[in-house]
C-alpha cells in the first residue's frame, strides 16, 4: 500500500517537473517566470526523494513518460492544476505513513497549497482532500 | 502519455477513515473498559478520540476568539469572515466523525471552550496581529498532530487542516506597521 502511494507521488512529481519545464518558456512576466521556476526546483526535488523512498523500500521508481498531456492551456492554470494533483497525492501518502514518516508528505501539502494560491488559486478548506472539496 | 493526478486510495466512506474508524472499533467493544468505584463500566476513548476532542476544542477556541475579535473591531469582519467559515468547516467534519459512529456520549461531542482565550488588543492592527500569532501555532500544532494520529485516515484530514490554514494565514490582510 505504502509504496504504491509513493509511486502515484511520484508519477505525479514526474509530472510535474516536465510541466513546469515546459511552462517555464511559456510565462508572461518575470514574477510568474519566477513562481514557475522555483516551482520547477520543488518538484524536481521532490521527485528526487521520492525516487530515494522507493529505492530504499527496494522497490523500484516508476519512470518518466516522455511527454504528459497540459492539464489546461492558460500557463497558471496549468500549473494550479498540477500543484492540486500534487497535494492529492502527499494527503494519500500522509493516509499510508505512520508517525515522523508523514512529516515530509504534510509538509509538502502545506507548501503545495501554498503555492497554488500564487498560482490564481483559492484558499480551500482541506486542501488535497478532494472529496472534500467544496465542504 | 496523459497526465495523471494521483487518485486517492480512498473511499467516500472513509474521508474521516480512522476518526470514524476508531469510534466504530469502540461500537464494537474493542477497545479497552475501566470499572468506575460504582461498578459500572465506561468506554476508555482511543488516543485519536482523545485528539480530534482536543483539536475540537482548539477549534471552538479559535472560531470564539474570531468572533471577539469581530465584535471589538467590526471592521475585521470581511478579512476575519473565510478564516471563520475555514473554522466551521473543520469543526463540521470532524464532528461529523461521532455523529456516524453514533456511539459517542453527547457531552464528549461539545467542545470545551478555551478556558483562558487571549485578550482582544484595543487596536485592530494590533488584534490583526493576534490572529496571525495564534493561528500560526495553530497550523504548527496541527502539523504535530499528524504525527501523533494512530489511523492514516485522520492524520490525513489534520494534514489537509493544517494546509488550510496556511492558506488562510497567506490571505489575511498584513496589519499596518505600528497600528499596536
Amino acid at each position: 500500500m505504502r509504496t504504491q502511494v509513493w509511486q502515484q507521488v511520484l508519477a505525479a512529481e514526474h509530472a510535474a517537473v516536465w510541466t513546469f519545464g515546459l511552462l517555464a518558456a511559456r510565462h508572461e512576466s518575470e514574477a510568474e517566470a519566477l513562481l514557475l521556476a522555483q516551482a520547477h526546483d520543488v518538484h524536481r526535488s521532490r521527485r528526487d526523494h521520492a525516487e530515494l523512498a522507493l529505492r530504499a523500500a527496494g522497490e523500484t521508481p516508476v519512470p518518466s513518460a516522455p511527454a504528459y498531456e497540459l492539464l489546461a492551456e492558460e500557463p497558471l492554470e496549468a500549473a494550479l492544476a498540477v500543484e492540486q494533483a500534487c497535494a492529492t497525492g502527499y494527503a494519500a501518502l500522509v493516509a499510508a505513513l505512520t508517525g515522523e514518516e508523514r512529516r515530509w508528505p504534510a509538509n509538502a501539502l502545506t507548501d503545495a497549497a501554498a503555492r497554488a494560491l500564487g498560482f490564481r488559486g483559492s484558499p480551500e478548506h482541506f486542501p488535497g482532500l478532494d472529496e472534500l472539496a467544496g465542504r | 502519455m496523459p497526465h495523471s493526478p494521483t487518485a486517492v486510495p480512498l473511499p467516500r466512506r472513509a474521508l474521516l477513515g480512522g476518526v470514524v474508524a476508531v469510534s466504530s472499533v469502540a461500537a464494537v467493544g474493542c477497545e479497552s473498559v475501566w470499572r468506575s468505584p460504582l461498578g459500572a463500566t465506561e468506554p476508555t476513548p482511543t488516543a485519536d478520540e482523545v485528539l480530534r476532542q482536543q483539536v475540537l476544542a482548539a477549534v471552538a477556541g479559535h472560531r470564539e476568539f474570531l468572533t471577539a475579535v469581530v465584535l471589538a473591531h467590526p471592521g475585521l469582519s470581511g478579512p476575519l469572515h473565510r478564516l471563520a467559515t475555514m473554522h466551521s468547516a473543520h469543526a463540521r467534519v470532524l464532528g461529523e466523525g461521532l455523529e456516524q459512529a453514533g456511539e459517542v456520549e453527547e457531552a464528549a461531542v461539545t467542545p470545551t471552550p478555551d478556558p483562558a482565550p487571549d485578550p482582544v488588543p484595543r487596536r485592530s492592527g494590533a488584534a490583526l496581529r493576534v490572529v496571525r500569532r495564534r493561528h500560526l501555532a495553530w497550523q504548527r500544532q496541527l502539523a504535530d498532530q499528524v504525527v501523533a494520529a494512530e489511523s492514516g485516515g485522520f492524520a490525513r484530514v489534520l494534514a489537509a487542516m493544517a494546509a488550510a490554514v496556511t492558506q488562510q494565514l497567506l490571505t489575511l490582510p498584513q496589519p499596518e506597521s505600528g497600528a499596536a
